[in-house]
């Protein structure tokens, strides 16, 4: 079973690190986006610090977590579609249907890839900003802000599932996935606190998980080593559950559908 | 013993196109009775439904209507580039395919080995898949397909892209490796006449999705019969 899971998640891996000169690029790309909000900062905002609901952090720290955990849910949005393109995209996809592997494996095999390079992605931003505007490193090394992560990586695993459904049934909605991720930055206080935003977009900020999940997040930064967030991460936990299950049942029956009807493989 | 049984299947294709859907035909009332251990090989002009039959029988497509037996494990050769991570090298592919078929470790080690060896592919077989040769990427396709020890291998257009003497040793291991030695039902799809006479044990001859007849390929190896004749009586 462990061996069966390494060597699918090998393949995802292989598949984005055969050049390791693009992957370098990858996270060159990420010291460079830092250093241009270096600039940002000077101009504008420099270290002043950002009031949220009880507690208060500079704005460079606020907008770093916001940014790294923004990297993080574009990949967990992309983990059963990208899994599915690059199966479908080899015809490797036909073996997938002839030896009735599950397909739940393979998905499994991409989120653990993902997370763990989001993690990097993460990490990278992290470094880069402790380079460039001399963010502290420590309270990011919280195991709980690993688990707030985690969790806010399996939601949007799942809305990411629920998108793909639609794209699997009537081969259309690849937009969808960016209006999904746009929607999370430019209204889940990655950039503004939500706080500050005029009534009615305060209202979306809530639906969006991502506001939850960076409320819980900056307050782990914030207020490191701290107990009282076990509650928020238990409810955050819930609607990871439910979003799971909803993406789960609605994944299994668009699979169904798009295999008896030659959606799945690229025939046709 | 049949190892594949088919009554009247039917496949029709519906491409979306605008507000409506837009109907192929691919497989027409097709009735097929495929016995154990022979090479079985359906013959057809281009868009004559051999590929889409050989889907329907491999499990990757389903059929529209009718029904469909098949008795024993199938592998599928498709030879047309698809079913490799052509970034990953040939022993990696055999060994990730093996892990879909939950064979991993020691035995997916020792299969791996035995096909390498039977197909005489241990001089390449570490290399990357993009840089191989048609040739090469037809065998490491058949090793592929016998990782999981099929009773029924599905080949379509086998020696579409082989040259005479690679055409030539391909006949040899399909028929004394692959049919003889490992006990393996072939169904082959071709559209080359002189192939499919001199390696089938039976022919069929699809045109427009519907089975014209079937025969015995003795029939025309013996000269009773003239294939090509056969086969301009209803294409040309």
């Amino acid at each position: 079973m462990f061996k069966k899971f390494w060597i699918l998640f090998s393949a995802f891996a292989y598949e984005d690190t055969r050049h390791p000169f693009e992957f370098l690029i990858r996270y060159f790309y990420l010291f460079i986006s830092v250093l241009i909000y270096r600039f940002f900062f000077d101009v504008v905002l420099s270290q002043k610090n950002i009031q949220l609901d009880d507690f208060s952090m500079p704005y460079p720290v606020f907008l770093i977590s916001g940014v790294a955990a923004m990297h993080l849910i574009y990949l967990a949005i992309k983990v059963v579609d990208g899994a599915l393109l690059s199966l479908r995209s080899s015809g490797v996809i036909d073996w997938v249907l002839i030896s009735h592997s599950s397909f739940w494996e393979l998905f499994a095999a991409k989120a653990l890839w993902y997370f763990f390079l989001g993690l990097t992605e993460f990490s990278a931003i992290i470094v880069s900003s402790r380079l460039v505007l001399g963010v502290s490193l420590r309270p990011f090394l919280s195991p709980m802000l690993f688990l707030a992560l985690l969790v806010l990586f399996l939601i949007y695993m799942a809305i990411g599932a629920l998108v793909s459904c639609l794209i699997l049934v009537f081969r259309r909605g690849y937009s969808l996935f960016t209006f999904v991720n746009q929607l999370s930055i430019l209204f889940g206080g990655v950039f503004f606190p939500v706080k500050s935003f005029p009534g009615p977009l305060k209202m979306v900020a809530q639906i969006m998980p991502i506001t939850h999940g960076l409320k819980l997040i900056r307050y782990l930064i914030a207020v490191p080593n701290t107990g009282d967030t076990i509650g928020q991460i238990v409810l955050l936990g819930i609607a990871t559950i439910f979003s799971l299950l909803l993406g789960f049942v609605f994944f299994k029956y668009s699979l169904a559908y798009a295999i008896k009807n030659d959606l799945l493989i690229n025939e046709n | 013993m049949n190892v594949i049984e088919i009554e009247n299947l039917t496949k029709i294709f519906r491409t979306p196109l605008l507000f409506k859907k837009v109907s192929h035909v691919a497989l027409d009332n097709v009735t097929l009775h495929l016995e154990q251990g022979s090479i079985h090989t359906i013959l057809g002009p281009n868009g004559a439904g051999k590929t889409t039959l050989l889907l329907i029988m491999a499990g990757i497509i389903a059929p529209t209507s009718g029904k469909l037996k098949v008795n024993g494990r199938t592998g599928l050769c498709t030879f047309t580039g698809r079913g490799f991570w052509n970034y990953m090298g040939g022993i990696e592919n055999l060994r990730y395919c093996s892990a879909l078929f939950n064979i991993v470790g020691r035995p997916a080690k020792k299969r791996i080995d035995r096909l390498v060896d039977l197909l005489e592919m241990r001089s390449y077989i570490s290399r990357k898949v993009s840089t191989y040769s048609a040739g090469m990427k037809q065998k490491l396709s058949i090793a592929q397909s016998l990782l999981h020890d099929p009773d029924i291998l599905l080949l379509d257009e086998p020696i579409a892209h082989l040259d005479p003497i690679a055409s030539k040793n391909f006949h040899w291991l399909l028929k004394e490796r692959v049919s003889q030695e490992l006990k393996k039902t072939i169904i082959l799809s071709t559209h080359q006449l002189e192939e499919a006479q001199e390696l089938s044990d039976r022919l069929y001859f699809l045109f427009g999705g519907r089975l014209l007849w079937q025969k015995e390929a003795e029939v025309f190896r013996s000269k009773q019969e003239n294939l090509l004749q056969e086969y301009l009586n209803v294409v040309g």
